[in-house]
């Protein structure tokens, strides 16, 4: 089932950050990653993944290195000790988020309604 | 879809990163990212143009790629480098206005304008050139604005008069025109300044559309902006240099003046040295008719004259040279045939250039002339007069488009 694109566009950074805190990777290979783990829920696209990526290597939330690889450049990214900080906090921030959003669609009871 | 059209698509989409290395290393990697695609489109059975067609489409919309990679690629630095651009040109345009009215004042000589015109192009040409790496457009159109102002100050002005003299036939001072450091207030050097400015005006405009086109990056248009860097090096070396002779230029002038205007009472003696009238009128700050109008002869072919209280002209025949000699505390009536009956055993000054000086004590009377042998030497010390003077004197001398002297007395070996 593909995810409407507004839905997903607040948490792309997060999916980007968490796939790259378990081990370094580059660009083709996070959107393998993210596609396989969500099982082709999330289905990132270049487009949307690479300003993301140098988004977040702007603020310092990821460092980059260059290796070869088949005979070309190939750029992996790390995460930093501040995109570590980062990732916690979107990941706290999305648990309350998803919570939420599972009580009230859960019919929680009203009180006082 | 072929190589080819890949590079120009992969070049679009990076084309809005302003810094050439961060272009690079986008392109770089997207270039990766879609030859991964690739390779496993032909693992799958797809032909090589099925496979790259369907690794581009698998972008999505480039032109929102273009878009958020220059968005995320903003830096600082290139605002910084767009307002620096700004509020320099308008200091630019505030002092290339007034500047135009002070043209008149170029004739006297003053290089201080010329030295900082020429660093004003300098900076000019440094933003081109951060123009090209920036990818700016507000740098170029700036700087094309500063130079236009440079253009109608001084354009019509120096076109006319070259035109005359080209017309005329007026050559005369066409070559000492065109020497770099001092063509401040001659018709052609303006008229060079002028050419300049048209070709930096130039420059600019091309590398503003070139940056706002952002034209594919066949080989033409790089030769274009390759061809463009050139010149714009080769400017900068010109101008660079010409800014360091206008120094040098001015630096000598100033010498000059320090020496024309030094106080003549001290126990230093100047002596003025030329080798003709005009010369000797420059030097003294008067007409060349004024140094031929008070010359006068007597029986030994020197004709001398008087020139207020300071100094005394003497243009010698027989050396072609105007003598100047410095005249301290004497009256306007001395004549030469009192000074041979003063000739004595003489002090000579062997001046390290190339003349021969001798002085006079009680006149004050320093006297050179051009002496490249004994036999001149002789000859000058029957008609010149000489007294012993105390030594281990230093005096300091100047000739006119030289450095200074030292000047040290020694006595005459008979």
């Amino acid at each position: 089932m593909r995810i409407n694109k507004e839905l997903s566009k607040g948490s792309n950074a997060m999916l980007v950050l968490s796939v790259i805190s378990r081990r370094d990777m580059y660009g083709y290979q996070i959107i393998k990653v993210i596609g396989m783990s969500s099982e082709s829920v999330f289905e990132m696209n270049e487009g949307t993944l690479y300003p993301i990526l140098h988004s977040l290597e702007a603020d310092k939330c990821l460092e980059s290195y260059w290796c070869e690889a088949e005979g070309r450049r190939r750029k992996y990214y790390k995460i930093t000790e501040k995109g570590k900080k980062v990732l916690a906090s979107k990941e706290k921030e999305w648990k309350e988020f998803s919570t939420a959003v599972g009580k009230v669609l859960g019919g929680a009871d009203l009180v006082g309604a | 879809m072929t190589p080819e059209k890949l590079n120009y698509i992969l070049d679009r989409i990076c084309s809005g990163i302003g810094s050439s290395a961060e272009r690079k290393d986008a392109r770089d990697e997207l270039y990766d990212h879609i030859m991964n695609h690739y390779e496993k489109n032909i693992a799958l059975g797809m032909t090589e143009e099925e496979a790259y067609s369907e690794a581009v489409e698998a972008l999505g919309d480039r032109e929102k790629i273009e878009k958020d990679l220059t968005r995320a690629h903003r830096s600082v630095g290139r605002y910084a480098v767009n307002v620096i651009a700004v509020v320099f040109t308008a200091a630019s345009c505030c002092f290339l206005l007034p500047a135009a009215a002070m043209i008149s004042s170029l004739v006297q000589g003053t290089y201080v304008i010329s030295v900082i015109e020429g660093l004003l192009d300098l900076v000019i040409l440094l933003m081109l050139f951060l123009s090209i790496k920036t990818r700016s457009v507000i740098v170029p159109i700036v700087a094309a604005v500063s130079q236009i102002f440079h253009f109608m100050s001084y354009g019509f002005i120096s076109v006319i008069t070259v035109f005359f003299e080209f017309v005329t036939g007026n050559f005369k001072n066409f070559l000492s025109d065109a020497v770099p450091g001092e063509i401040i207030s001659t018709p052609l050097g303006v008229f060079f300044k002028v050419l300049l400015t048209v070709i930096i005006i130039a420059l600019a405009v091309f590398i503003c559309v070139f940056n706002y086109r952002r034209f594919e990056y066949g080989k033409s248009n790089k030769k274009a902006l390759k061809a463009a860097k050139m010149l714009l090096g080769a400017l900068s070396v010109f101008i660079a240099f010409s800014v360091a002779l206008a120094i040098i230029g001015y630096k000598l002038r100033m010498t000059d003046d320090y020496y024309k205007k030094k106080d003549r009472n001290d126990k230093e003696y100047f002596i003025l040295y030329a080798e003709t009238k005009e010369e000797a009128a420059e030097l003294l700050d008067i007409s060349e008719s004024a140094v031929y109008d008070r010359l006068g002869r007597t029986a030994d072919g020197i004709d001398e004259k008087f020139y207020n209280d300071t100094y005394i002209i003497r243009y010698h025949h027989d050396f072609n040279s105007a003598v100047i000699f410095l005249e301290h505390g004497n009256e306007d009536n001395v004549k030469l045939d009192d000074l041979i009956e003063l000739k004595k055993s003489a002090f000579y000054i062997k001046v390290i250039s190339r003349a021969e000086i001798e002085i006079d004590k009680q006149s004050g009377y320093l006297i050179a002339f051009p002496c490249s042998d004994k036999e001149d030497l002789n000859r000058t010390a029957d008609c010149m007069v000489s007294l012993p003077l105390k030594e281990n004197v230093t005096l300091h001398g100047y000739q006119h488009g030289n450095a200074e002297y030292e000047i040290i007395l020694r006595q005459k070996q008979h």
